[in-house]
This record gives C-alpha cells, sequence and structure tokens, in this order.
C-alpha cells in the first residue's frame, strides 16, 4: 500500500477530536473541572494553608500556591475526568457498535489506539494547562506577595527556583494523566461497556494500592509528587521508574490488543 | 454523481474476480462459525448472500471487512489479501456491517465529514465536501442530512449507512440486511437504489438479505450458507432450477 493511499496522521487526530468533543459528556466534564478550579482558588484564598500530605502543611504564598491548586484537583482528574473520557472514548463508541463505521476504513488499529490516546492526552494536557495558568494568575493577585518561599525537600526558593519546581511538578503530574489515559484504553478494551470500563478504571486506581505502594501515586497524585521532588526516601522514589514502565506497558498491550483482536461489537 | 478525480486505488483487470473467498473458516472456542466457505463476486454483478438466522452470513462479512481474522483460509479483494495486507484491501471497500449505527452526538453529515476524513483518495477538505454532497443526494437525505442521527427511522439511517459505504467511491459494496426495518416502499427505494449503483455507476455488491423476492430481483449471483457451510454458489437461475423462484429453491436447499 503506498502511501497515497494511506490515511494521515492528522486526519485521523482530527476524526477522533470530532468524535470526543461532539459528546455533550465531555463538555459538561469539561465546564465541571473549570468550575471546581475557579472555586478552588476561593476555597485557597479563604484557607491560606494547604497540605503536602496528611502529616505536613505548609502557608500559602504568591510563589508556591500553583501546585497546591492542582493537589486539590487532582482527585477530581483522576476519579472523574480522565475515567470518564477514556471510558466514552476508547469503550462507548465500541460498545454502541459505532466504531465499527470506522474499524472497517483503511486506517491501522494500533494507530487508531494511539490516537486516541494522543487526543485525550491534548485534551487533558489542556485542562493541566489551565489549572497551571489559573493557580499562577491566582496567586500573584490573591496570595500574599513574597520574594521567597519553601516548597518540601527542596529548600529556599526564589521566583526562578519555585516556578521550576511548579513545572516540575505539572508535567509530572501530566505523566500520570497520561499513565491513567492509557490504563483506560486497556480497561475499555476488556470492559467496552463505558460504566463497567468507568467501574474497571476506579478499581484499578484503588486496587494499585494493594499490589504496591508504589503505585499509590494514581490515588494521591499530589503527595506522591511532593515526595519525589523533594527526594524524600521510601516508594515515591521509583515514581518516574514506575511511570516509565505504566506507560510503555499500556502502549505494548493497547496497541497489541487494538491491532490483533477481532471486533465483535 | 461524478466520481472522483484521480482515483488513487487501483482496480483489477474487468475479467477478473473483484472478491475471492478462498476456504475460509472461522471458530470460537469450538463452535465452528464458518466452514470452508468459498467463492467469488466477478466485477459489476450483484451477489447475495442468503442463509438462515445464525448461518455466518454477518460473520463472513465481518471477515471480508477485516473486523474478525478467519482461522484458515483468506479473502482478496482486488487481489489484496484481507489477513496480510488488510487496509490495502479494504480500502475500495465500502460496507454496512449488521446494522448502519453510528454517532448519535452527531448530525447526518457531521457523521458523514467524520468518516471522510479517513478515505486516502478524499484528501482535501473541497473534495470531502463534494463527495458528502453526492452520496447524500444519491441516497436522497440531503433534506434531513443536518438533523441528529439520533431522531432519524430505522430507513434513513439505512440510507445514511449506504452513504457511508459511498463515500470512498468503492468497487465494492458489502451490504448486511440493508433492507431490514424498511417498509415496502423503502424496500423497493432500497431496491431501486441497489440496481442503480450496478447500472450507473459500476459498483459491485455484495448483499445479505432474508427478503428472497427482492433478492431474486436484483442478484445475478447467489450464495446460500447454512450452519457455517456453504451449500451453493452458482448464478441465479442455476439456483432457481425447476423449483420456479428463489423461494422455493431455498426453502429446499435449507430441508435437504
Amino acid at each position: 500500500m503506498n502511501n497515497k493511499n494511506k490515511v494521515g496522521l492528522g486526519n485521523m487526530v482530527r476524526s477522533e477530536a470530532q468524535r470526543v468533543f461532539k459528546r455533550k459528556r465531555t463538555w459538561a466534564v469539561l465546564i465541571v473541572y473549570m468550575a471546581f478550579a475557579l472555586l478552588e482558588c476561593v476555597f485557597l484564598t479563604m484557607m491560606n494553608t494547604s497540605f503536602y500530605d496528611p502529616r505536613r502543611s505548609v502557608a500559602l504564598d504568591s510563589l508556591n500556591t500553583a501546585p497546591f491548586l492542582l493537589r486539590e484537583l487532582a482527585i477530581l482528574m483522576n476519579f472523574v475526568v480522565i475515567p470518564m473520557l477514556a471510558a466514552d472514548s476508547f469503550g462507548g463508541d465500541v460498545s454502541s457498535g459505532a466504531l465499527r463505521t470506522v474499524l472497517i476504513r483503511p486506517v491501522s488499529r494500533a494507530k487508531l489506539f494511539g490516537v486516541k490516546w494522543l487526543v485525550l492526552g491534548l485534551t487533558v494536557g489542556g485542562l493541566t494547562l489551565f489549572t497551571w495558568a489559573v493557580g499562577t494568575a491566582f496567586a500573584r493577585i490573591a496570595m500574599p506577595a513574597v520574594e521567597e518561599t519553601t516548597l518540601m525537600g527542596a529548600g529556599r526558593l526564589d521566583s526562578s527556583g519555585a516556578l521550576g519546581f511548579t513545572l516540575g511538578f505539572y508535567m509530572l503530574a501530566f505523566c500520570v494523566f497520561s499513565a491513567l489515559i492509557g490504563i483506560g484504553g486497556v480497561v475499555s478494551r476488556v470492559l467496552p461497556n463505558p460504566v463497567l470500563a468507568y467501574v474497571g478504571i476506579l478499581a484499578v486506581i484503588v486496587g494499585g494500592l494493594y499490589v504496591s505502594d508504589r503505585l499509590s501515586f494514581l490515588l494521591s497524585v499530589s503527595d506522591s509528587l511532593f515526595r519525589f521532588l523533594g527526594g524524600i526516601p521510601g516508594s515515591d522514589a521509583s515514581l518516574a521508574w514506575m511511570l516509565c514502565a505504566m506507560l510503555a506497558g499500556c502502549a505494548i498491550i493497547g496497541t497489541w490488543s487494538w491491532q490483533r483482536r477481532d471486533w465483535t461489537q | 454523481m461524478e466520481k472522483i478525480q484521480q482515483r488513487p486505488i487501483e482496480i483489477p483487470q474487468a475479467s477478473h474476480p473483484l472478491a475471492e473467498v478462498g476456504n475460509v473458516t472461522k471458530k470460537v472456542r469450538k463452535r465452528i462459525l464458518l466452514k470452508d466457505v468459498s467463492f467469488a463476486v466477478e466485477q459489476g454483478e450483484i451477489c447475495g448472500l442468503l442463509g438462515p438466522n445464525g448461518a455466518g452470513k454477518t460473520t463472513l462479512i465481518r471477515v471480508m471487512t477485516g473486523l474478525i481474522r478467519p482461522d484458515s483460509g483468506d479473502i482478496l479483494i482486488g487481489g489484496r489479501s484481507v489477513v496480510r495486507e488488510r487496509e490495502a484491501a479494504v480500502a475500495n471497500v465500502g460496507a454496512i456491517v449488521e446494522s448502519p449505527i453510528f454517532f448519535p452526538y452527531m448530525t447526518g453529515r457531521e457523521n458523514l465529514d467524520n468518516l471522510a476524513l479517513l478515505h486516502p483518495n478524499l484528501p482535501d477538505r473541497k473534495a470531502r465536501k463534494r463527495r458528502i454532497e453526492e452520496v447524500l443526494e444519491v441516497v436522497r437525505m440531503d433534506k434531513r442530512a443536518d438533523e441528529k442521527v439520533k431522531t432519524y427511522s430505522l430507513g434513513m439511517k439505512q440510507r445514511l449507512g449506504i452513504a457511508q459505504a459511498l463515500l470512498g467511491d468503492p468497487q465494492l459494496l458489502i451490504l448486511d440486511e440493508p433492507a431490514n426495518g424498511l417498509d415496502p416502499m423503502g424496500i423497493r427505494e432500497l431496491r431501486e437504489l441497489i440496481l442503480k449503483l450496478k447500472t450507473e455507476f459500476g459498483k459491485t455488491i455484495l448483499v445479505s438479505s432474508h427478503l428472497l423476492d427482492e433478492l431474486q430481483k436484483i442478484c445475478d449471483r447467489i450464495v446460500v450458507i447454512r450452519e457455517g457451510e456453504q451449500v451453493f454458489s452458482g448464478s441465479r437461475e442455476e439456483m432457481i432450477g425447476s423449483s420456479g423462484s428463489l423461494e422455493d429453491a431455498f426453502v429446499e436447499m435449507m430441508t435437504r
């Protein structure tokens, strides 16, 4: 099959993005998340304090607030936004039979899996970026202005150091969200019914704790990220390796199962 | 309807079968769904796929469109193997499999636009838009195309299903029970549409149906399967033989 008979990756991405953003549920989830982000800002202003983990609290200021906004919202992201979007995208159209019209087109199913992951990744990446932008702007406007701040394990940081820590925190958080989307893709291949897929994804998040403490980052993203970035010894020290293994595992299992398995729905 | 210019897909020679099903066998656990099914569909003909419920018609269509892989055997479409080079083989196929299900949160036109992005011979927006209007006109859905698919009747969904199958201007159309749920007027319109696709647009069509009268009116060739096994493959006239009608011949075959 020569290249001019192949469907371009750009067209595949556009086609998938159309399907994702034509669903009312996608917009409902995005709007609810953004509304919560704004409400959370108000809440942080009132509290002026947040927590690295259940034992350690921190006074919020203009330089260290942004990571703590994501701390509050990561639960919503991991338990509502990503499972719902992944269950709809990877499972919903398969379960209804509508994806058959796509699967009989001359497109690689492994690429189709990758494109679904990419489109959801970009969507969740957009929300993560939105959270960082809102958190940073809000901290500058509404939190006590400081020249230096402290962040767990990182000691005293000036504004550029705090920005670097915050960006690292958000990028790692995005990697965790991406891994969870991949898990959603694999779970939805086994349980294409969107409700079962949603429950299945939650079961993996919670069940991971029973498998190993090292998987606790799926449940409590920010606590693990603070401990990892702060160089605190413990189960979160291996977070980067665990994330890489999870991303690679989901990519391999997902592409294999989409490419090789029979489509009977 | 104009054909898309600079069609990139190679069209096989007219003297060769467009589709060849060769010794296809499919098992699920120990149950045999298809056993050694072999037949060919010549270019420009309408081939009817007949069989009682559960005979394996939809399974065969799923195998032909690459949705499931056969345990043994192969299908060649335009000389390309669906098993080994699925993407190349199905590039020249348009199909409705089982029932016309679309993305319910989109309108008919949006569904076609979404699927048109996945046709290699519709590379730009202008070509896609033109082709969508053409196929909507062929199936006479242009007036209702901007309504959500979830508001469509089954007959409208069938017509939209044919429209999506026609999007890439394929040589081979595979239609699985396209008359399901249609009223007599709808069935008549469908028959006229299928004949028009053959005579005016030169399409080769494989159609499965329970409606023996309809198949008798449109098919050049008939393939009959029962419990996964092929029991007949030949011309319509050969099948009817001395029975007088396709229905009588079919009933005789099923009770033999």
